[in-house]
């Protein structure tokens, strides 16, 4: 009895059944949204996009696929947080490690691990400047990363355009604004698909989940089990009584955004080395970095939460699609928004929750008090 | 702990505004049409923009639409190709009492069309109207995967993604444009109208977007040369599809050194251009579509008639029980001044023109239809020119 | 109408895991001063939430001149002109007394201030009252006794009946302790109603007409002050016999381990250095305690011995080794334990559980970690064996998470943790503050045993009772300097608050320390 109650009191259950939650009444309200739109379709609409994920191997294949650089980017945004730093920088240094991963591939041609490895310097040096400049000038890592994101973006597109290589014109075709399509500049340079497009009978699908998962893997352990862990995020919780335990927390703090960073420059490299998307030389910041932001959110920064939130959002954004036509494609975004907003009240939820295992326990904690009124008092 | 839930609800806040940002898309279709809808000036345009009228019309439960549109990447109110195309789907369909609807692929990939293109023959599409060059690799990969489905491509041909094969199965039939000709048209009627500095914005360097600046080039030099005048033209690529600072700078500088009418031809480039001319008091031509109701200073638009188009090749179709005839199955239709499928809009509205005439423009429309003005289509070198003098930009 | 202006009868209030208030009653009468008296996590601060509207009770109920109020929130309160001076203040850092005092209920005429009529009160109360402030200087650039003045004006200009002071003397000097006793006679002379919430018995008998006690949650009982004593309460407070006298065994003195050598350290406040060339020693086996004034330059004087912040100049030696400019790390390592004086800013990371505290200081010695992997075993096994040996309290054993729990077991927890540490020497720094006499007894003597095992012990404190009561040898800090050296048993209070005050020094004693 007294074990069911610490687990249904005990903090992960709660935020996790707070995450739980938020999509029940996110989901409730879509629905609600759904007949308002379109009535007549609400519940068909409403069954594909909570069915068409696991409808069928190639829906799975595409939730897969998008599911991992949003993992990255949650993770990214997720880690830094647990250590008490906000990365809102994620979208730049995810487009950096894009531009290393490509440049790799196509510039110099080299092998897929090598364009993600370079993915890995890229993000964690986009990383390591607003820590730096965190850590030793005392400056917000918020402000250097926004001022970052355009800077990386910029520079991206600047080195892109002088890069004739990289180009998708210089390979076949007309395209000057975009790079070039991995197909046809270097095979080798896209993520092994290991039989796995041709067993789900998708072209999306390849082996970066399961990088993904294994790395989110990681990264819990480094921050539950190792020490390092345990120092960055008692930098993170206080940066004085690090310091007073003699910890070096200037230190601390770039190598977090180092590794926050290095995560969301593999979200990059994942996603353009998949081989079906190529960089778009737009002047505007791209949206998956900061999507990693709602992703870590709804998982309260936890990175084994984040793979299932990731999953999540990718799983719902391909139903959403799956509602065309009768629903605009905006419609899903507006249902997500909800669930993430709702998972921001995910504190006063958890106190709800808390309540209520109370209230409903409370009647057998009275009992057992009344039976051993000993034992009350062992202290 | 108060602090960390205003924390954690501002990030709420931020990733939610993030989120409306949304989508990674961009970059468009043939002259360099193009729907991105994460700046802020592109808002401005829809707004601006008669609301396509309908999003779908109701199925007959079962069977699903019949009639499907897949947009390239951008959305279907873009006030250019995805717009055009659709209200002549939507003409067609309603006169014929057909089922119809459109599609949105979820990213900006080859991938993601050929995707959202299979949701819509799921849904029971017969017939796929497909707008923009973008869609060549993904009609060629599911055309033959498909050969029920009747594929109707605008501006474009289908090729392998490295542009190796070009073939076109017999259930697709592909729409160009001669974009030189409705270039022509509008250099030759601005010039006619009195103006003597122009300038010729263009989008990203592809073809569609030289025949239509050479078009120009070809336009304003004949105009010039029957009225005796110099004409100076600016020339210039912005390699973009999309508005941005650096081609409001450039226009502000070429309107305040004299310059009264840019040509700005490629997607959403014009607002930026826009935004120029009204600082400077300037004028614009728009492109692809009538842009009349996109922005006052529009003089007139070097039109192709995409609605028309799409009007003429589905009624073909269901004139042949819903299959593609034979004269144009597998085949690709050039469109020009002949077929009307070029030109400037006449209606009373956007015909902003001092002194040139609809009946002047008329007659030099049949020249050109006649064969007694020809243009040149080639995209090789500039045209060579008279009277006019061409100041090429980098 | 009834006898009492605020009743709370049979409140109980519960947090998981534990009972806060276990049926309480508290009465306080017209214009008297009723002392709520309890340890640490006692239940006296849920119990004026309670009353504040801050929680709700499970039962029981609060009477307003015998009529049952519900107290939904601070408004309510505020309306049934119930105020409140909170242990931690509520203040603006960023604007003046004056719109602090007026936050909340602002004088206004259609949406614009009008300040003038509320500066007029706001002098008149404070002349009438003795309470001397500048309306226009910043909450940030006062100090603490004058932020707790305007906390007291804020309920004044409210027309508050009912003040409740919690913990107020816990960050005054001796002096302002004796103005804010002589404000409350004031208040009550008017009429008005004082709950004041302490630990310390000194106060109560100076100051407080009854008494109600707490112990865990439980009430204890109410008494009149005229009828008991210090060791009656203390009793009751406790449960058990406390012995205010602090028992030493004879000293041993032994080699010295800390010797400080002419140390300097810039203020980060002003251009005059904080610390001014201060040499003095610390042998095994006693107790040095550096006395003075709180901003003297105890707070940079401690940094810079343990390593938080450089020193200008000066040598400090460990053990016969120079450990002036090695890293904090390298200091503890060489044997310095350090207690310091913000346990929740230095001490705890506060989010972190109890076990996760317990080994701050050593979680990357080999007994913790395996390459760079941490024994939770290990860590819990002797995080249990130190919240047993010390008695810290908590809701959920060696997982309960810091901040949850009471000042006092938190205190221990540092003092458990720093002294298992087996430093050569111990630096604490205001050990006791805001603890209440079981504690303070307690940790006295782990001070004691330390310096009674050959220990150096450096203890830096404020309060004259505990460095008359601990410490072998004083050292009397004024503006960075020392002034002065005492044997505690061969002065006085007063002798050492006449240098403290910078009113007398030794002269060459500051230059050649101890």
């Amino acid at each position: 009895m007294n074990k069911t109650k610490n687990f249904l009191t005990s903090q992960s259950f709660v935020s996790c059944m707070a995450s739980f939650l938020s999509i029940l009444f996110g989901l409730l309200f879509g629905l609600i949204l759904l007949f308002l739109f379109n009535s007549e379709f609400a519940l068909r609409g409403f069954n594909k996009m909570i069915a068409t994920g696991i409808g069928s191997s190639d829906k799975l294949a595409k939730v897969l696929y998008q599911a991992a650089p949003l993992i990255m980017t949650g993770l990214s945004v997720g880690f830094a947080f647990k250590t008490g730093l906000f990365n809102i920088g994620a979208t730049g240094q995810y487009t950096i490690g894009a531009f290393c991963a490509l440049t790799a591939v196509i510039q110099f041609q080299m092998p897929w691990y090598i364009g993600l490895l370079a993915a890995v310097i890229g993000g964690a040096l986009w990383g390591a400047i607003p820590g730096i400049c965190k850590a030793f000038f005392n400056v917000n890592e918020v402000i250097t990363a926004i001022m970052f994101n355009w800077i990386g973006m910029f520079l991206v597109n600047l080195l892109i355009s002088n890069m004739p290589k990289m180009i998708a014109n210089y390979w076949a075709g007309p395209q000057s604004d975009r790079t070039a399509s991995l197909a046809v500049a270097n095979p080798s340079g896209m993520i092994p698909k290991a039989g796995l497009d041709k067993l789900m009978g998708s072209n999306y699908m390849n082996i970066s989940i399961f990088m993904v998962i294994l790395i989110a893997v990681l990264v819990y352990l480094v921050l539950q089990k190792t020490t390092f862990g345990y120092e960055l995020k008692a930098c993170g919780y206080n940066r004085n009584a690090s310091e007073y335990a003699g910890i070096n927390a200037k230190k601390n703090i770039v190598l977090s955004m180092v590794i926050s960073g290095a995560l969301a420059g593999i979200g990059g490299g994942i996603y353009y080395l998949s081989g079906t998307a190529q960089y778009n030389l737009v002047k505007s910041l791209l949206a998956a970095g900061f999507n990693g932001i709602p992703v870590a959110l709804l998982a309260s920064s936890n990175p084994v939460g984040t793979i299932f939130s990731g999953l999540f959002i990718s799983y719902i954004q391909v139903g959403g699609d799956a509602m065309q036509p009768e629903f605009a494609k905006e419609t899903i975004d507006i249902i997500i928004s909800v669930i993430i907003y709702l998972s921001a009240f995910s504190l006063l939820i958890q106190e709800i929750i808390r309540k209520f295992i109370k209230a409903d326990k409370g009647n057998v904690n009275a009992e057992q008090q009344n039976e051993q009124p000993k034992k009350g008092n062992r202290k | 702990m108060r602090k960390f839930a205003a924390f954690v609800l501002s990030v709420a806040m931020v990733a939610s505004l993030v989120s409306c940002g949304g989508n990674n898309g961009t970059n468009g279709t043939t002259s360099g049409t193009t729907a991105n809808e994460t700046t802020t000036e592109a808002n401005q345009s829809t707004s601006s923009q008669e609301t396509t009228s309908a999003q779908t019309s109701s199925p007959d439960s079962t069977d699903g639409y019949e009639l499907a549109l897949v947009t390239d990447v951008g959305n279907i109110d873009d006030g250019s190709f995805n717009q055009g195309t659709w209200e002549g789907l939507i003409e067609f369909a309603e006169a014929n009492n057909k089922t119809y609807s459109y599609y949105r692929p979820s990213e900006d990939s080859d991938e993601a069309r050929m995707e959202t293109m299979k949701t819509a023959i799921e849904n029971g599409a017969k017939v796929l109207v497909l707008p923009g060059y973008l869609f060549e690799p993904a009609v060629y990969e599911m055309q033959d995967q498909y050969p029920d489905v009747q594929f109707l491509l605008i501006d474009g041909e289908p090729h392998s993604a490295d542009y190796s094969t070009y073939s076109t199965s017999k259930n697709v039939y592909c729409i160009l444009y001669k974009e030189e000709q409705a270039g022509y048209v509008a250099g030759y009627s601005i010039v006619k109208d009195g103006y003597t500095q122009l300038g010729f914005l263009g989008g990203m360097e592809i073809p569609a977007v030289q025949r239509y600046g050479y078009g120009f080039l070809q336009g304003v030099d004949a105009a010039a040369q029957e009225m005796g005048v110099d004409v100076n033209v600016k020339y210039w690529y912005s390699q973009s599809f999309v508005a941005n600072d650096e081609i409001m700078t450039k226009m502000s500088s070429w309107f305040t050194e004299g310059t009264e009418v840019v040509f700005a031809c490629g997607g959403k480039i014009w607002l930026s251009a826009n935004a120029a001319a009204e600082a400077n008091g300037g004028k614009l031509i728009g492109v692809d579509v009538d842009q009349a109701g996109d922005s006052d200073l529009m003089i007139t638009s070097a039109m192709k008639y995409l609605g028309h188009s799409v009007v003429t090749a589905l009624t073909d179709l269901y004139a042949n029980n819903g299959v593609w005839p034979d004269a144009v199955a597998g085949t690709t239709s050039t469109f020009g001044a002949t077929e009307d499928m070029v030109g400037l809009p006449t209606a009373e509205e956007s015909w902003r023109f001092n002194t040139f005439t609809v009946d002047e423009y008329n007659k030099v429309m049949e020249g050109i239809k006649d064969g007694s003005i020809e243009v040149s289509n080639d995209t090789n070198a500039a045209p060579a020119t008279t009277k006019i003098t061409v100041d090429f930009q980098n | 109408m009834s006898e009492y202006v605020i009743e709370m009868l049979n409140i109980t209030k519960e947090f998981p895991g534990i009972k806060a208030n276990d049926n309480i009653t508290l009465q306080l009468k017209k214009g008297e001063v009723h002392a709520l008296l309890g340890e640490n996590g006692a239940g006296k601060s849920t119990l004026m939430s309670v009353l504040f509207g801050l929680y709700q009770p499970e039962k029981g109920c609060i009477k307003k001149n015998g009529e049952v109020v519900k107290i939904q929130n601070p408004n309510d309160a505020n309306a049934l002109n119930i105020g409140m001076v909170h242990q931690h203040f509520k203040l603006v850092e960023v604007f003046t007394v004056l719109d602090n005092i007026i936050l909340g209920v602002e004088p206004n005429q259609m949406g614009f201030l009008k300040k003038t009529e509320a500066r007029q009160k706001v002098m008149e109360l404070s002349e009438k009252y003795g309470l001397k402030v500048d309306p226009d200087a910043r909450i940030e650039d006062i100090s603490v006794g004058m932020q707790q003045r305007v906390e007291i004006l804020k309920m004044l200009y409210r027309d508050n009946e009912i003040l409740i002071f919690d913990e107020p003397t816990a960050v005054l000097t001796p002096q302002e302790i004796d103005e804010l006793m002589e404000i409350m006679r004031c208040f009550t002379k008017e009429g008005k109603s004082i709950l004041f919430i302490t630990h310390k018995l000194n106060e109560i008998m100076a100051v407080a007409d009854r008494c109600t006690v707490l112990r865990k949650g439980k009430y204890i009982g109410t008494v009149e002050i005229q009828d008991t004593t210090k060791e009656e309460l203390s009793k009751m407070m406790v449960g058990r016999e406390v012995n205010f006298k602090v028992e030493k065994k004879k000293q041993k003195l032994r080699d010295t381990i800390l010797k400080v050598e002419h140390v300097t350290v810039a203020s980060k406040f002003h251009k005059n250095n904080a610390v001014k060339d201060v040499s003095f020693e610390v042998k095994g086996g006693e107790i040095v305690c550096l006395a003075g004034i709180e901003g003297n330059g105890q707070t940079e004087f401690v940094s810079a011995l343990t390593g938080l912040e450089k020193m200008a100049e000066g040598k400090i030696t460990l053990c016969k080794k120079d450990i002036s400019h090695i890293s904090i790390r390298e200091r503890s390592k060489s044997g310095i334990s350090h207690i310091p004086e913000d346990r929740h800013k230095h001490g705890l990371v506060l989010d972190y559980t109890l076990e996760e505290n317990m080994i701050l200081q050593e979680y990357w010695k080999p007994e913790f970690q395996n390459h760079g992997f941490m024994k939770r075993k290990a860590i819990r096994e002797y995080a249990k064996r130190l919240i047993q040996q010390f008695d810290v309290r908590s809701g959920q054993g060696v997982s309960t998470i810091v901040r949850s729990m009471s000042g006092g077991n938190q205190q221990k927890a540092i003092i458990a943790r720093e002294i298992e540490k087996k430093p050569e020497l111990l630096v604490a720094v205001q050990p006791t503050r805001g603890l209440d006499v079981g504690a303070i007894e307690y940790i006295h003597k782990q001070l004691v045993a330390q310096r009674d095992a050959g220990k150096g012990v450096l203890l830096v404190s404020l309060e004259l009772d505990e460095v008359m009561n601990v410490s072998d040898r004083i050292l009397v800090m004024y503006e960075g300097e020392i002034v002065g050296e005492f044997d505690p048993k061969q002065t006085t209070t007063e002798e050492l608050g006449l240098y403290m005050s910078g009113g007398k020094r030794q002269h060459g004693k500051a230059k050649e320390g101890a």
